[in-house]
């Protein structure tokens, strides 16, 4: 069977600004983002604008007709409640099917991101599925490794916190940004093995539950908030951003606990090197069952050197939005000691 | 697959090799293991690493004792014998090592 997503002709691929199809005209743009630059026919107001002569490292294009499935074999899947991920791959291209944003292809070895036009699909989503899983599948083609997380710079290193869905990761960047640390990158970590292991600059922006966006300072380092299903937490000021990829100091596997009378705030455990390699490759931002045994096998080991050269710790923080600043505090003692 | 009951439990004769269920990678002188299986994460330490290793190619277990023996001098034998047979025991029933 031939490959017929490759390739895409010009004359069917329509620029696309927004996601709107009456919106058609909108330029091309060019962000500067995961350490290099992404150009695209959809508008990313996650992203910081660079100059549009910047050579791309990705370039995302709309397509209005339908994929085809011609060589396509499925390799894995996830599910999430109502929500299903599919990845399949044929000879030139691998395929990221997502049931509430449609069709997205990576092709010419994860340079070209290709997103089938549906028009139901939320415009939030289709950002986050390309800035997410989509450039994670293309960095892990470049040997990096993706975790699921948020990262800021303190004092020029990177501290990065890692977790599931609700453990306070955002948060507390967020809050370690608006005391001073600068942001790294939010919900897609991605780090160069090294050594030394190095987080690159990501998204500059934060997705923040509303309770938490209205909870934090947050007017004293950005000026911009999107809501949505997460409140977009955007324009942040140049200084409140790490603008450069970052040697990491530490990585914290986040480990809330319920709310203690007596007991601190924050405490931290330092994994051995096995638990270490473990806990990593549980946080890599697409999970085994989606990218298949052989991906997982590779990213195992792209997870084993990072954890040889970086300090993972357990963080038990407590659910206390009165004992954040405590929190912080001391992250950025421990930081700063070492 | 062979796997392990109490009708017929692994012996020193037993010749068993890793599973192509898995993949693994070494950590220093440890080892972690991912299985197809059940898709979970196992840490070896140091010890379960090298007979990791050694099933890596099938392997009687009285083979895997005796390089254990030379590798640690200071293990008694029946205690090297008990414990490789435990631990192979319980690679076995995680389908990440299989009888030859």
């Amino acid at each position: 069977m031939g490959n017929s997503v490759m390739p895409i002709s010009a004359s069917s691929v329509a620029p696309l600004g927004s996601l709107s199809a009456a919106d058609q005209r909108a330029p091309i743009r060019t962000y500067a983002a995961f350490g290099g630059f992404l150009r695209s026919e959809i508008e990313f107001p996650e992203l910081t604008p660079a100059a549009n002569e910047a050579t791309a490292n990705w370039t995302v294009v709309v397509e209005h007709s339908h994929p085809s499935w011609d060589g396509f074999v499925a390799i894995g899947e996830r599910k999430i409640r109502e929500e299903q991920y599919r990845l399949w791959r044929c000879p030139t291209a691998l395929r990221l099917e997502y049931s509430h944003a449609g069709t997205f292809d990576l092709l010419s070895e994860g340079r070209r991101i290709v997103w089938y036009h549906r028009p139901d699909a939320l415009p939030e989503l289709v950002r986050s599925i390309i800035i997410g899983p989509v450039i994670a599948l293309a960095l892990e083609l470049g040997g990096f490794l993706c975790l699921h997380g948020s990262a800021v710079t303190i004092e020029s290193t990177a501290i990065a916190f890692l977790g599931p869905k609700h453990y306070g990761k955002s948060t507390l960047a967020t809050a370690l940004t608006t005391a001073g640390a600068k942001l790294l990158g939010d919900d897609l970590l991605v780090v160069s093995p090294g050594p030394p292991a190095l987080v690159c600059p990501g998204v500059a922006s934060v997705r923040l539950w509303a309770d938490m966006a209205a909870a934090l300072p947050l007017d004293s380092v950005c000026n911009t908030r999107i809501p949505g299903v997460k409140t977009t937490v955007t324009g942040f000021a140049e200084a409140a951003l790490a603008a450069q990829p970052a040697v990491i100091d530490a990585i914290y596997v986040l480990s809330p606990v319920a709310r203690e009378a007596d007991g601190p705030a924050v405490r931290r455990a330092r994994l051995s090197r096995t638990d270490a390699t473990i806990a990593l490759a549980h946080q890599t931002k697409l999970p085994d069952s989606l990218v298949g045994f052989r991906a997982a096998g590779s990213q195992l080991a792209v997870a084993a050197a990072v954890a040889a050269s970086v300090p993972v710790w357990r963080l038990h923080t407590v659910r206390d939005v009165a004992r954040l600043g405590t929190t912080v505090r001391q992250i950025i003692e421990w930081t700063c000691q070492q | 697959m062979s796997t392990v009951s109490s009708k017929n439990p692994l012996t020193l004769d037993t010749t068993v090799v890793a599973s192509s269920q898995q993949v693994s990678c070494d950590v220093a002188t440890e080892a972690v293991l991912l299985s197809m299986h059940d898709g979970e994460y196992y840490g070896l330490n140091e010890v379960a690493a090298t007979i990791w290793r050694l099933v890596q190619r099938p392997r009687s277990i009285l083979e895997i004792r005796d390089a254990l023996l030379d590798e640690y001098s200071d293990i008694d034998v029946a205690e090297c014998e008990r414990a490789v047979l435990e631990f192979l025991t319980e690679m076995m029933a995680l389908q990440m090592v299989e009888r030859v």
